[in-house]
């Protein structure tokens, strides 16, 4: 079965990303409650000096996509953005979905170690509403 | 008061001697009068170094601060501070860099590193989440900063690991030196690399994934997000998010304050070939930004074309186009680019190093020195074929570069012959790139400055030539330079970059949001002069006093020979009429220094004591 990005989803255009991070600062700060970059749903990754990468959840289809299928405790739920989401409380970080995600955007919450992958915000994406240079943008 | 969370909460501690590492919490009462960054480091370095030691010897100790903002969710907190007793001036030094630094030390569970000692073969410190090894650099000897980044991170496997190193010029202890900083960001001034460089310590490295944390995360969120938009909107800060410091160009040059030929013009014939728009037409790729800022002032360039082609950096930023520019009679944008990267590399303050080449290109072309001393090298202005190869020269001690590695000060009396009259310093800090014969009040900034002849502690040409005031007269601008340190003392306290126009009520209500302490103006401007008194006192101890508040030479006698300040030059008289103000204004004696009542009154009775003032 073929894997395709799915809509609702984050998007972003490299040319005039700054590197500033202020995504990773309040994505993590709205889902963690903490500050802490590293536990951001949207990692910005320097390739090379002023050339960034922004890996984030495209919200595959079909629908399940290959994460939540590879879930063992059914934490991955669909939220109000339409999209599917991951219930902290049931995740036991075992690494599962991390693994079967073909782009490598799920990762472990270095602190809480539950999965963290990106769920629009339930709506209100707050990577979208910061950037500064408005290289995110929320395609519907 | 307990430590509000958004501090790590703890400094490190590394003694290279005897290669031990602890740690120790934050103590409240000192966190609670200096705030961190500047203040905080500043009294760990007056409290824990002894007067007249040798900045050099294992005696000296070197801190990394951070502030309560660093790392969180605000506007422009990308800053750390690196502090020291400097080798180039023997006064107070702090030095700060922007980038990604500060914030991942403080992530990874620390506010601060302060290092003693010296180790016994070239070191360096690994940071991980609480940890801090000290392990072996000694295959990163003599190797350039770049170099040591990539090593560094590939060896630890940690492909986002943040790295502050020395390049070579801090292992040969040149006192015009660097710690740089996520390649393109650095503590630059005073010699801070050298104090690293003698304490063999090659680089720090961090990675950092912990928490810090707020009273009231929503709350915080939303003065935040408030303070980006306003901080974007805000046509003071137009500038950094269209052509950066390199619009400083043009503003020098109308106003004759741009440093060309080492001081002898305010103006540069070739100025619109080293201008903002000579950069955007010839070598810039995009904007770039250091951690939390929405302005992202940095200018990514390329040079496209010529024998320097290819090369890629963050840069060059004003004083670096201005001091190794204009100021060596260079017009050539890609070779400016050039020898900006091989400061950052090889570890050296492109303030600095420009201004010793003018100087060394001065004494050339005067006869001073000769081929002789060049090693053939044809050291006249403007000539790009030895202007590049200095860089290196310096960093390396080789040849001229022995000569000019500690600066024009020390410079200009090996060379002796008068070499002084066209050595631009204070306290053996070479000048920025602000001429004050075409704006006087820079005259008083750079002569009170804490660390020696620095435009950022007062910025006062904003007001003065680049702005309303005149900018020819001494009257009222005391009270602009002392508003203008008072604040930055705080605000590098925070720390907050100088390029974000945070005024009192934007520092008092971010600071407020994330400590859950309600501050006041009053409370952030007493602490701002608490902390500028402390580092006078800390130079007061040296023996600094009004003697050593200086002009060099060339500003005093000569005149500025054509443009908008042709004739000018600052007097003795207005100059000891502005110094005369400053020192009763600050409530200090004529002689500069701090009385004990005014001390006592900035709660620093201990340190009035410490520098022998004692009540009758």
């Amino acid at each position: 079965m073929e894997i395709q990005a799915g809509t609702p989803r984050i998007s972003f255009s490299p040319e005039e990303c700054t590197g500033c991070k202020l995504c990773e600062l309040f994505c993590s700060t709205f889902h963690s409650k903490a500050v802490n970059p590293k536990r951001a749903l949207i990692n910005i990754k320097t390739v090379k000096l002023g050339t960034f990468e922004a890996n984030v959840c495209r919200q595959c289809q079909p629908t399940p996509p290959p994460c939540a299928n590879a879930c063992p405790v059914d934490a991955f739920y669909v939220n109000d953005a339409g999209v599917y989401a991951i219930d902290s409380s049931k995740c036991t970080g075992c690494g599962s979905c991390v693994e079967e995600c073909p782009y490598g955007a799920i990762w472990l919450d270095p602190v809480a170690n539950t999965a963290l992958k990106c769920d629009l915000c339930n709506g209100d994406p707050q990577c979208v509403q910061i950037c500064p240079k408005k290289v995110l943008s929320e395609v519907k | 008061m307990t430590i509000p969370a958004c501090y790590a909460g703890k400094i490190l501690r590394v003694n290279l001697t005897s290669g031990k590492v602890s740690e120790e919490p934050l103590k409240e009462d000192m966190v609670k009068a200096f705030i961190g960054g500047r203040g905080l480091g500043a009294k760990y370095l007056f409290d824990e170094i002894s007067p007249s030691i040798d900045p050099l010897s294992p005696e000296n100790i070197l801190i990394f601060m951070t502030g309560p903002l660093n790392g969180l969710p605000v506007p422009c907190a990308g800053k750390h501070v690196v502090i020291s007793k400097s080798p180039a001036t023997n006064t107070f030094l702090d030095c700060y860099a922007g980038g990604f630094f500060g914030a991942e030390l403080k992530f990874a569970g620390f506010d601060g590193i302060i290092i003693h000692g010296k180790a016994e073969k070239l070191s360096y410190l690994l940071i991980t989440d609480g940890k801090a090894e000290i392990k072996s650099a000694e295959h990163l000897k003599g190797k350039p900063v770049d170099e040591v980044t990539e090593i560094l991170k590939e060896k630890n496997k940690i492909s986002d690991l943040v790295v502050a190193a020395i390049g070579p010029a801090g292992e040969n202890l040149v006192r015009m030196a660097c710690v740089t900083n996520d390649l393109h960001h650095q503590a630059a001034r005073g010699g801070i690399g050298a104090v690293m460089g003698s304490k063999n310590l090659k680089a720090i490295a961090v990675k950092g994934t912990q928490d810090l944390n707020v009273p009231d995360i929503d709350k915080l969120s939303e003065v935040a997000k408030e303070a980006i938009v306003e901080a974007i909107k805000n046509p003071e800060h137009e500038w950094a998010l269209l052509g950066g410091t390199p619009e400083i160009v043009d503003l020098s040059q109308e106003v004759d304050v741009l440093p060309t030929k080492n001081f002898q013009y305010g103006e540069f014939e070739k100025a619109n070939e080293i201008n903002w728009e000579a950069i955007k037409n010839k070598i810039f790729i995009k904007k770039v930004a250091c951690f939390s800022c929405p302005l992202g002032c940095r200018n990514l360039v390329e040079v496209k074309e010529g024998p320097f082609k290819g090369i890629i950096l963050e840069g060059p930023e004003y004083e670096t186009l201005a001091l190794t520019g204009s100021n060596c009679g260079i017009s050539d944008l890609n070779a400016v680019a050039k020898f900006n990267l091989l400061c950052d590399f090889f570890g050296l303050d492109t303030i600095s190093t420009g201004n010793v080449v003018a100087f060394a290109m001065e004494c050339y072309e005067r006869g001073l020195i000769t081929k002789e001393d060049t090693d053939g090298l044809e050291l006249t202005f403007g000539n790009v074929d030895a202007y590049i190869k200095m860089p290196e020269l310096i960093a390396y001690r080789k040849g001229i570069g022995a000569i000019l590695a500690d600066g024009v000060k020390v410079a200009a009396e090996k060379i002796g012959k008068g070499a002084e009259k066209y050595a631009l310093h204070v306290k053996g800090l070479e000048y920025p790139g602000y001429d004050p014969r075409g704006s006087i009040g820079m005259a008083l900034a750079y002569a009170t400055a804490d660390r020696g002849a620095c435009h950022l502690r007062s910025w006062v040409i904003a007001k003065e030539a680049f702005g309303d005031l005149d900018p020819f007269t001494p009257e009222g601008k005391a009270s602009e330079v002392i508003d203008d340190q008072d604040r930055n003392s705080i605000k590098w306290s925070l720390i907050l970059c100088d390029f974000y126009m945070a005024d009192y009520s934007i520092m008092v209500k971010l600071l407020s949001a994330v400590t859950g302490t309600q501050y006041s103006e009053n409370e952030l401007k007493l602490i701002g002069e608490r902390i500028w008194n402390l580092t006078r006192a800390f130079n007061v101890r040296e023996g600094f006093t009004r003697k050593d508040d200086t002009l060099p030479p060339r500003i005093l006698e000569e005149a500025l020979p054509s443009g908008k300040a042709k004739g000018h030059r600052v007097t003795k008289e207005d100059f000891e009429k502005m110094l005369d103000d400053y020192y009763s204004l600050r409530g200090w004696t004529k002689d500069g220094v701090p009385t004990l009542e005014k001390l006592k009154k900035l709660g620093l009775g201990d340190v009035a004591e410490k520098i022998g003032l004692k009540s009758n």
